[in-house]
């Protein structure tokens, strides 16, 4: 057979197996026409998420957590009174029920919020939603030399930076893989969801709008320090597309909805239970003990105070330079979410002196009363916890995949100073924009910000001669 | 006697604790990585990853 007899059996071949239409547009082609739009789905996603956050943070969300903290109080005041009438010590009283007790449910009692939150995003995502918006966000990656491929570890980061990270095994080009890994832990995970849940209840209660905005920060965030890497690796402009198979567009299941919230929410509780647990405990020893383990008076002769005051030090340009949030901050490496359960353990302590249990009322005025936590300050508090280096596991999994000490020091280092950064520009510029005068710490602010950017150009000097 | 009592549940639950903590880690260890990162990815992201794995 010919060329020419090739071909005609070939388009016989596809005239019998593939269906003309046309041209004609689907409904779906008309939808993604809009959805998948670089300005118009952008909209689409922030109005969408707008009303997602305002479900979940204002309406029923809090109803339920309100529903949940009052049975978790009475059973943490029926054991509290269980333990005081056998007339057990002081010790193991405050262990139990601050230490152990108070800061598994101020973790345990955001779980409703992030219930629902996940409820709803399944079922955006089980809609085939979820798969446009990564292209939408793909046109925006081609800029920071990153091709559509690094959309989906972003997307996985989510839930958690470490399969995340491990999945950027997928990006072929090692700088654009590298960038990946660094910019990854900048999403907010499952992990940070009661952080944010805490700040922004205590602090800006009924506004769903300031969730959104976080997730806009965290977006902005990704492209600034994106742009940074992308001039520390002297990468060009990349063209490559992300090729994916849309789903298609239907009907989200509720049932698999409420499995997978079910699944995600037990995956909580199991590290609320553990891990949680275990460093509420370790909080509550060094902050209650000095280093011959005897009881303290005040925190400022306990172990914890002696470890996180240096810490708190650095911490002052952000607007939080109290011992307290330096070991809370601290206390987030091991897992995001102890960030609230040290707080809870920290600021009870130091508020009162019977053991009560930490509402979001007698948390604000812990945070505002002793941690001296302004909303401004908040705000600054939170963006640090959001964007400073993921947990210790995480980290082990950057380290899996960068291959390299080197890059690994790089990667800390640059989330690290990435997280410092945003939170001192949020309280600097804030201050000056609520008072109409800089903060009393703005010249050191600027020579750290001034430092930091010379940081950035030295090892790009350094990539730029040694590779 | 209440001490030494309340004294043993409270080790005994940070023993049990730092056994299922070592547990999981173990198991975590043993998952291959694109086990871990399909976990729990929707469909849609599990095609495009089996596809750049091939």
């Amino acid at each position: 057979m010919t060329n020419k007899d090739f071909s005609k059996q070939a388009q016989n071949i596809a005239s019998l197996v593939m269906q003309q239409n046309n041209n004609k547009k689907t409904i779906s082609d008309r939808l993604d026409q809009w959805i998948t739009h670089p300005i118009l789905g952008l909209v689409i996603f922030a109005l969408i998420m707008w009303i997602v956050f305002s479900i979940s943070q204002v309406w029923i969300g809090p109803w339920l957590s309100d529903t949940l903290m009052i049975g978790l109080e009475a059973g943490v005041n029926a054991i509290a009174a269980l333990i005081e009438s056998y007339d057990v010590s002081f010790f193991w009283q405050g262990l139990i029920i601050e230490g152990i007790l108070g800061g598994f449910i101020a973790v345990i009692g955001f779980l409703p919020l992030i219930m629902v939150l996940l409820f709803l995003l399944q079922l955006l995502e089980d809609s085939g939603y979820m798969a446009r918006v990564a292209l939408v966000f793909n046109h925006y990656f081609s800029h920071l030399g990153l091709s559509g491929a690094s959309i989906i570890p972003m997307y996985v980061g989510t839930a958690c930076s470490i399969p995340a990270i491990l999945s950027t095994k997928t990006i072929k080009d090692d700088r654009q893989r590298k960038m990946t890994i660094m910019l990854t832990p900048f999403v907010p995970c499952g992990a940070k969801l009661p952080i944010i849940a805490l700040f922004l209840s205590v602090f800006f209660f009924g506004q769903a709008y300031m969730t959104l905005l976080v997730y806009a920060l965290a977006i902005v965030v990704i492209y600034i320090s994106g742009l940074g890497l992308k001039y520390v690796f002297q990468q060009t402009n990349a063209h490559h597309m992300l090729v994916i198979e849309l789903p298609e567009y239907k009907r989200p299941s509720l049932t698999l909805g409420f499995k997978s919230m079910i699944e995600r929410a037990k995956d909580f509780i199991k590290n609320a239970a553990t891990i949680i647990v275990l460093m509420n405990g370790f909080i509550w020893l060094t902050a209650n003990f000095n280093f011959q383990f005897i009881a303290v008076e005040s925190a400022s002769d306990s172990i914890l105070y002696f470890i996180s005051s240096p810490i708190a030090f650095l911490l002052i340009p952000l607007g939080f330079g109290f011992w307290g949030f330096a070991a809370a901050a601290l206390s987030g490496f091991v897992a995001k979410e102890e960030v609230v359960g040290a707080l809870a353990v920290i600021f009870v302590f130091t508020v009162t002196s019977d053991f009560d249990v930490v509402g979001i009322d007698s948390a604000r005025r812990a945070l505002m009363d002793v941690g001296g936590l302004t909303s401004l300050s908040a705000l600054s508090f939170l963006a640090f916890n959001l964007f400073t280096p993921p947990c210790f596991a995480a980290i082990g999994a950057m380290n899996t995949e960068l291959k390299s000490k080197k890059w690994l020091v790089f990667a800390v280092g640059y989330q690290l100073m990435i997280g410092y950064l945003v939170a001192m520009l949020i309280f600097q510029i804030g201050t000056l924009i609520t008072t109409q005068h800089l903060s009393s710490s703005w010249l050191i602010s600027l020579i750290i910000f001034i430092l930091s950017i010379s940081s950035i150009v030295m090892v790009r000097q350094r990539v730029v001669h040694h590779g | 006697m209440a001490n030494i009592i309340v004294g043993s549940l409270v080790v005994g639950l940070y023993g049990l604790i730092v056994i299922i903590l070592w547990r999981r880690h173990k198991k975590q260890k043993s998952v291959c990585a694109r086990c871990m990162t399909q976990q729990d990815s929707p469909s849609w992201i599990q095609e495009y990853q089996n596809e750049r794995l091939k």
